[in-house]
Parts: structure tokens; sequence; C-alpha cells
């Protein structure tokens, strides 16, 4: 069973995603959720965290692997900088999806659930990204 | 039902609130116990043939209550696939 890290630049989304993205498992999908930043008072604020992802990695890695979502811009930039300061064994098992956030941690809960591998899922949640919303 | 392969049912959507995020779960995991294929297509509304094991294909088939959707299953369990989606989506005793 692979496990989830849900990136966000905003706490409650990474929180939310989470909570969509278990509705959809049927066995215990180990998800996570790291979102914002905590400024000087102690308050969430905008803004990604590569520490914040990094001990995340850490705490639910697993040799199946970590499929990492994230939103944009600097949650990318924080999950790269906490796959560098990963030890090669475990960073050659996390991946970072290309999959758009909320329809990606659907998916990929799903598959993650059904126990395919790394790959499978990430596959799975990537395909998000070719098909239309709406028909017309 | 006849026996012949593939088989194929109809079921009209009768939830309110449609073919949701949760039912279409629930297809997901009920198909991936079968080794058939399963297909799914959407009469009311113009829609493609999805793959009734990917959460993602279902979605597609946009289905509002009072659709009628046209699923088929093709391989050794088809009848036993089709069976637990009926149940699922048109369960015995539930208005038509």
């Amino acid at each position: 069973m692979i496990a989830l890290l849900v990136v966000s630049h905003c706490h409650d989304i990474a929180e939310g995603v989470c909570r969509l993205a278990i509705e959809m498992t049927q066995t215990p999908v180990p998800i996570a959720g790291v979102g914002g930043i905590v400024d000087e008072n102690g308050q969430s604020q905008i803004g990604t965290d590569a520490a914040a992802v990094l001990a995340a990695i850490e705490n639910f890695w697993r040799p199946a692997g970590v499929l990492i979502l994230v939103d944009l811009g600097s949650a990318i930039l924080s999950a790269e900088t906490a796959l560098d300061l990963l030890p090669d064994e475990q960073r050659e098992r996390c991946l970072i999806s290309n999959a758009p956030l909320v329809e990606g941690a659907i998916v990929a809960a799903l598959e993650a659930s059904l126990g395919h591998s790394l790959e499978e899922v990430n596959r799975a949640a990537e395909a998000v990204r070719n098909l239309d919303k709406v028909l017309r | 039902m006849d026996d012949a392969n593939p088989a194929t049912i109809t079921v009209t959507i009768a939830n309110p609130n449609g073919l949701h995020l949760r039912v279409g779960k629930e297809m997901v995991y009920i198909a991936n116990r079968f080794q058939a294929r399963i297909t799914a297509e959407n009469l009311t509304r113009p829609s493609p043939v999805v793959d009734v094991k990917s959460i993602l294909q279902i979605m597609q088939l946009q289905a509002r209550t009072g659709h009628t959707i046209r699923i088929s299953a093709d391989g050794p369990d088809a009848h036993a696939a089709l069976n637990a989606l009926r149940e699922l989506l048109a369960p015995a005793g539930s208005p038509a």
C-alpha cells in the first residue's frame, strides 16, 4: 500500500483534500496533508514549508512509495527540496504527481486503496488531465 | 437477463443526487471484485462508453436523477458483476 501526501499553499485546502480523499478509500490508506506556513504568532498563513513536507514524508514513507500531490508553484519547489534531503533509497520511492490536486487525490486514494503500485496510482491520477469536466 | 455474453442491464438512477461521487466509488470497488470487463454508458445524455473500474471514467457519465445507464459486462463472471451493480444502483424493492 502506498501513502499519499497532499501539499497545498493553504492549510485548510490540504486538510479538506485529505478528508475528501479518505472518503474514497475502502481499506485504510495513509493520507496526510501539509499546507500553509506558521507565522511568528503561530497563525497559519498562505505558503509552503519544505521542512514540514520533509517531516511528513519521513513520517509516512513506506517501501511501496509515497505519491505527492501538489497545488502549484512553491508547493512543487518545497516538495522537490524535501526530496533532495531524503536518503536516496527513500527518494527513489517518492513521486511528485502532475495530477490536479483535488481530482488527483480522489482518484489516487481510490486506486491506492485497491492496492495498486505507485506508478499505477500516479498514472490513473494524471489521467485526470485529459478529461473535460462538462460534456458539451 | 439472458445468458448471452456480453451481458447487459439498464438501470435508472433513482438517487436524488444523481450518480454522485460516493456511489461512483462503490461501483468501482464492486467492479474491481470481478474479472469481467465492465463498461457503462449514459443513454439519456451523450456520454462516452466508460470503464466501470475507473472512478474518473464513471464521473464522465454525468448521470443525474432519472437518467438511464446501460452497463455491459464481458467475461466469466459478467452476470455476477451486473447483479452486484444492479443491487447497488437499483436494489430490489426500490422505486423504479
